[in-house]
């Protein structure tokens, strides 16, 4: 180095040379945004709302004298600038931000882990908060950045499922602010256990372009993600739960003197705090006769494969959507939770507006292919088949004892079917990719006799 | 831009060291794509120094049983600091055995460049900034074309071609001894033709390092891009791709129409116009194995386009052996095609100046009723250079 150049100075110049580089090569407006945004999937903009609002306004006051249009769309624009900053702080008192992450305690969350996963790739040191006198008001922390290294491209920031990348996927990257998860080994609906989280970030989802991490990544760093992708469905949830209470009950989350409303707040954080340790794992009941596919007579997986065949098509009804060989032509159009709402609105720019990703389209699976987004283990599509897939028209398999209403079809009933006859449905389905070419099942296997 | 012919009999080693340059360049590239690919730049979180220790005396063992990114990272390094010294040597090299000074030049310019590459990676540990990490990516592409034109200039073939080409050397040749000197044969590459070869050459290079910013855009989105952004740059990296391809194969076919050899009588010109050609080959092939990494690249991180496929039926392992090696080398083809390009440019200007004196030389001796015929042992630049071939 120059002998008496100052090493800051020399460090600033450089980094200033790069800078300017970097200006040249990203343009002027690149700036790093690093923060979380508001949700507003399925929410017209500001402008239209002005838009709608102004109309209603319009024709009323040409009944009614005494409306003020232009002032009540500048008090119409006040509120819904109040309410959005209003959750904004809230959001962002409750769960910080991407680079200074916190928690409510009500959610459980491990805030360690959290850590963990937030922050810049490759990881920052958050310097202690001191007060005038040095004393440490808040201890530093290391952020260690796995999210924004492995998932960020894809999940997003905020993880609402539309990073830079989720245009190229089919099907989209998951959006977890619903808090919807699909693979899961819990009850119907229910949200899902570590342990399902994990084995979906290890071991991928077959079929789609979210990759295994099992070589990439340390059990630790998994266990970071899982806790940060928590973190983002709570954060979701109480997003959602917080806009209906202002937007939709009149509440608001500030106080007039400009303490937080707690109370609201806090029923809201616990409500969903409660939806994720409320949840009760489903444990498979044994095969019929207690023998493993394995363990049975060829005669026997001749039957089980019947059998299956069977309540394949009619108890289970799964050829509505998979089709009578399971080439998931059933003809049944459908969409995922993320998208039922899209396929409503008609006109594409309107849903270019308000939905951060296009239409997509959900295909039941083709069977035939052995490919099995849940994992292909006899557990795993059990596992589907019992529980359902959350968030799909993939409904739980109706083992009450009675018949229940079918979700895809209004006003018909599914019959039940007994609970370790799943297995003879699975058995049916793993057999499905060895049968490549089937397309028209013997019509004796119409007979509803699966029992 | 002259050239001294008398550097004929010169030293080879500026040209030994400026090759070694290029293929270390290459290799260093290509190490610094598995860098990003691997997400690997911020495995060691200091430098100069690796985890406080020098450059070149981190243990051995740290370094190959500290995990794969540190592998990498650390690796990288050194890489860069072995390109440094080989630039260094490369700058001696030229001081002890080349007389040009403009060479002198370069290659000062190459060291420099070089430096300023290596603070650019060390800033973007220090700093933890992903965007000069994008811009690190961006200038190695330009070290590299440096380094292929200093290659090109300390060549064989380009004192060749000046020496064929200098014109005032020539005339007092001709001046001294009149009945030797004949005009070389006019090169078919010469006049209108020869300028707008060169110009579409020249914008191909700046085409072919467009592109890889493009790519590098896509490669270092920022975490913040939306997905409408995302989608903007793969669109444009994927048109311009096509643009791109076109342009190259009817440059490097018209090159390989242009630069025949078997015409030309003369060994030196034959050598001229089969270095154009050769490079237009490479170019052609570099171009095609682009395209297929691309289309590989694609489908390994984004998988199969949905018009061509219905259903996606592989499982992505993160960061598994084809991913990480076919992403990284779409991006070093990338820089080897500029490299190409720049060799096609400078290789052919070089031909265009050969061939353009040529002319006049022969207009000359007709002016001067000198015979004009050759034989392909008796070029100017043959008898001044004592039958160079």
């Amino acid at each position: 180095m120059f002998p008496h150049s100052n090493p800051r100075t020399t460090r600033q110049a450089t980094l200033l040379c790069c800078l300017a580089l970097a200006t040249i090569f990203t343009g002027c407006g690149s700036s790093d945004g690093v923060e979380f945004v508001l949700n507003t999937e399925g929410v017209p903009s500001f402008e239209t709302q002005l838009a709608q609002q102004s109309e209603i306004l319009a024709s009323q006051a040409e009944s009614n004298a005494d409306i003020n249009v232009d002032e009540r769309l500048d008090e119409f624009s006040d509120s819904y600038f109040r309410k959005t900053d209003e959750l904004a702080a809230a959001l962002e008192a409750l769960f910080g931000t991407p680079d200074d992450p916190a928690r409510p305690p009500q959610t459980g969350l491990d805030i360690d882990l959290i850590r963990r996963a937030a922050g810049p790739t490759g990881g920052a040191d958050v310097e202690p908060l001191l007060d005038e006198d040095g004393n440490v008001i808040a201890p530093g922390y290391h952020l260690g950045g796995l999210y924004r290294e492995h998932c960020v491209h894809c999940h997003g920031m905020t993880g609402d499922g539309a990073g830079p990348t989720a245009l190229f996927l089919n099907p989209y990257p998951r959006d977890y602010r619903q808090g919807t998860f699909k693979f899961t080994s819990t009850q119907s609906k229910e949200k899902p256990t570590d342990e399902d989280l994990r084995r979906t970030i290890e071991n991928g989802l077959h079929g789609t372009l979210m990759p295994a991490f099992r070589v990439a990544l340390t059990a630790d760093e998994i266990s970071a993600l899982i806790e940060y992708v928590k973190y983002f469905a709570m954060r979701g949830e109480v997003e959602l739960f917080l806009r209906a209470e202002l937007f939709e009950s009149g509440e608001t989350l500030f106080f007039e003197d400009g303490t937080f409303n707690g109370e609201l707040i806090n029923t809201n954080v616990e409500l969903v705090a409660s939806l994720w340790s409320n949840v009760t794992v489903v444990q498979p009941v044994p095969r019929p006769g207690g023998k493993s596919w394995e363990e049975l007579t060829a005669a026997e997986k001749q039957e089980s494969l019947e059998i299956g065949e069977r309540l394949f098509r009619n108890e289970g009804q799964c050829i509505k959507c998979h089709g009578p060989a399971g080439l998931g032509d059933g003809g049944q159009l459908n969409y995922d939770d993320w998208n039922t709402q899209k396929a409503l609105v008609e006109d594409e720019a309107e849903r270019a507006e308000m939905w951060l990703l296009p239409l997509q389209e959900l295909k039941a699976r083709n069977l035939q292919l052995g490919v099995f987004r849940g994992g292909r283990r006899p557990i795993d599509i059990y596992r589907r088949i019992r529980n359902g897939i959350t968030g799909t028209p993939m409904p739980a398999a109706n083992v009450g004892g009675s018949p229940i209403p079918d979700p895809l079809n209004p006003g018909q009933m599914i019959e039940p079917m007994e609970e370790e006859q799943i297995w003879h449905i699975v058995d049916y389905v793993l057999s499905l990719q060895y049968q490549r070419g089937f397309r028209t099942p013997s019509p004796e296997m119409n007979a509803p006799n699966g029992r | 831009m002259t050239a001294d012919p008398q550097q004929l009999d010169a030293s080879r080693w500026p040209h030994r060291f400026a090759v070694l340059l290029v293929a270390a360049t290459v290799t260093l590239i290509f190490v610094g794509g598995l860098v990003t690919t691997t997400e690997s730049g911020m495995a060691v979180p200091d430098w100069p120094t690796t985890f406080g220790y020098g450059m070149f005396s981190f243990p051995l063992e740290d370094w190959v049983g500290g995990g794969w990114e540190l592998f990498i990272e650390h690796g990288h390094r050194l890489l860069g600091s072995i390109v440094g010294l080989i630039t260094i040597a490369f700058l001696l090299s030229l001081i002890r055995c080349d007389r040009r000074r403009w060479m002198w030049g370069l290659g000062l310019l190459a060291l420099a460049a070089v430096i300023f590459q290596g603070i650019l990676g060390g800033t973007r540990v220090i700093e933890n900034e992903r965007t000069l990490a994008m811009v690190h990516g961006c200038f190695a592409p330009i070290f590299l074309s440096l380094c292929v034109c200093n290659a090109v200039f300390t060549s064989r073939r380009w004192h060749l071609s000046f020496a064929n080409a200098d014109k005032r050397v020539v005339k007092d040749q001709i001046d001294r001894k009149p009945n030797q000197a004949s005009a070389p044969p006019v090169n078919p590459f010469a006049g209108a033709k020869s300028g707008a070869f060169l110009f579409a050459a020249a914008v191909l290079v700046f085409a072919a390092y467009a592109q890889i910013v493009l790519g590098a855009q896509l490669r270092h989105l920022p975490a913040t891009a939306s997905a409408a952004t995302g989608l903007t740059f793969a669109i444009f990296h994927v048109v311009a791709a096509v643009v791109l391809v076109i342009f190259a194969i009817a440059i490097s076919l018209a090159a390989r129409r242009m630069f025949k050899a078997a015409d030309l009588s003369a060994q030196q010109d034959k050598s001229l116009n089969t270095g154009v050609r050769q490079l237009a080959h490479w170019l052609n092939l570099l171009i095609c194995g682009q395209v297929a990494l691309g289309c590989a690249t694609w489908v390994l991180n984004y998988g199969w386009p949905n018009w061509l496929v219905t259903e996606q039926t592989s499982i992505v392992v993160a960061q598994n052996f084809w991913q990480t090696v076919i992403t990284t080398g779409h991006q070093t083809t990338g820089s080897l095609i500029l490299a190409a390009c720049v060799g096609v440019f400078w290789r052919s200007y070089a031909v265009s100046r050969s061939a353009e004196y040529a002319r006049l030389i022969g207009e000359t001796n007709q002016k001067a009723g000198l015979r004009t015929p050759r034989t392909s042992n008796q070029t100017v630049s043959g008898a001044l250079a004592g039958g160079v071939s």
